[in-house]
């Protein structure tokens, strides 16, 4: 009874330690994702001149599921909020007020406004590149040693 | 429809007022938003119509961003074509004149910004509002070229858009061509018509040149003909044998008289008929009709 006791809280700590790998990757991965949305958005807006909703209507199933239900929330049910449980408050200020630019200008300066948003998501993309392969290892060997460290002291 | 473009507390207002009395709402950043019902101007307040300026609601330059944003779908640059002719055409042939910052670039319009005043203009179908003129204008199964003329906001456009309907219907023989450059005329219900093309958000000059080259209309109908850049595209079609139904801005006989190129409308009697409408008794009240002399036929 003890042994399976020790063993659910080691895979716990180790399950721990995969969700805050996890964390850092999605980070990772919303940002990537965005940086391909504001692609998107300059080359339907250049050549067709579509609303965003249009856009983003036609095309949310290219995102992944964590992208495409802040643009669903946002762009479609026009709740004009971005939220996500994988995104910093910071994370999410940022995105909102990219959001927020958008539409507001004419046909150039809508282009060089995402191209700016772009570079400034390019910019955190690569931070949090490097966050995913600094900590999303190292927590999961965290998780694992503590797991293992816990079955060890308490059996 | 308006609702869905309008925020609070407009909307709730506009709600207090009977949408068949409804032309126009004026918003105006800073300033008391006024409507423009039955042809004459009101302001708007929490219950609808008021002549009191104090307790009229004021319009913010949100309400203007919230608008834009509407009927845009929150994508201005997706509708910058039309801010540059100064208006926005919405759903319903719903007209929305813009006035703002111009921004120039090499010497052509590339926007307008800060927009700052919105005049929403709403349409109305008033059926059999052309059944007065009709007998002047179709004889013998034939269209007369018609220039319909009068201030803006006195029913021009109403009118052609009931002459269409008539015309449609009661010669299915005629194949007319509606150049509906703002998307104004074409919100009539056509169902009932089988001989209408139509050519919306474009220029005259495509509609008229394309549309006579692959869609043989007999009569091609347009709205807010612009004597100076629009004469030769007329000329046109009317030396290839089409006739033309169009509206333009003149006040009277004596308004028209004063355009420049007008002289050589009435010197190679391009238009057989004139009708002057005026808002003397509401919008679309005929005033006249005169013949292709500038003689009156029907006062």
């Amino acid at each position: 009874m003890k042994i399976f006791i020790l063993s659910i809280i080691a895979l716990s700590v180790f399950y721990l330690g995969y969700l805050i790998s996890l964390f850092f990757l999605k980070q990772y991965q919303i940002y990537n994702e965005l940086v391909k949305f504001c692609e998107l958005l300059i080359n339907q807006i250049k050549f067709s001149k579509n609303p965003v909703k249009k856009i983003v209507s036609e095309n949310i199933n290219a995102f992944n599921s964590d992208l495409k239900s802040i643009l669903n929330d946002y762009f479609i049910n026009e709740n004009k909020k971005v939220k996500s449980v994988y995104l910093l408050n910071s994370d999410e200020e940022q995105i909102l007020n990219f959001f927020n630019s958008v539409g507001k200008l004419d046909l150039n300066g809508e282009i060089c406004n995402i191209e700016n948003n772009k570079a400034v998501l390019n910019l955190k993309l690569k931070e949090k590149e490097q966050n995913n392969l600094k900590y999303g290892p190292l927590s999961k060997k965290l998780g694992a040693l503590l797991g293992i460290l816990l079955f060890i002291i308490f059996v | 429809m308006l609702n869905s473009i309008l925020p609070e507390p407009i909307s709730s207002a506009i709600n207090q007022i009977s949408s068949k009395m409804l032309n126009e709402i004026r918003l105006r950043n800073n300033k008391p938003i006024q409507i423009c019902a039955n042809g004459k101007n009101f302001y708007l307040n929490q219950y609808g119509i008021t002549n009191s300026f104090d307790s009229a609601i004021k319009c913010e330059q949100g309400y203007i961003n919230y608008i834009l944003g509407k009927v845009s779908n929150n994508s201005l640059y997706s509708i910058n074509d039309q801010i540059v002719n100064g208006y926005i055409s919405f759903d319903g042939g719903i007209r929305i004149g813009v006035a703002g910052e111009v921004v120039y670039e090499n010497n052509l319009v590339k926007t307008i910004k800060n927009i700052s005043s919105l005049d929403i203009r709403i349409p109305h179908e008033v059926k059999n509002c052309s059944l007065n003129c009709y007998p002047l204008i179709v004889e013998n199964n034939i269209v007369k070229s018609t220039l319909v003329l009068s201030n803006p906001g006195s029913g021009k456009t109403t009118f052609i858009k009931d002459l269409v309907y008539q015309i449609g219907k009661r010669n299915p023989d005629i194949n007319i061509l509606v150049a509906d450059e703002r998307g104004e005329i074409s919100n009539v219900n056509l169902s009932e018509i089988a001989n209408v093309d139509i050519y919306v958000n474009c220029t005259k000059k495509f509609a008229f040149e394309n549309g006579i080259r692959s869609l043989k209309p007999n009569v091609i109908v347009t709205d807010e003909i612009n004597l100076d850049n629009d004469l030769e595209v007329i000329k046109n079609a009317l030396t290839c044998g089409v006739k033309v139904v169009a509206t333009i801005h003149a006040g009277n006989i004596y308004d028209l008289k004063q355009k420049r190129n007008f002289i050589e409308i009435l010197n190679a009697k391009m238009f057989e008929r004139f009708v002057v409408l005026n808002s003397s008794c509401g919008p679309g009240t005929l005033e006249g009709i005169y013949n292709q002399n500038l003689n009156c036929i029907y006062c």
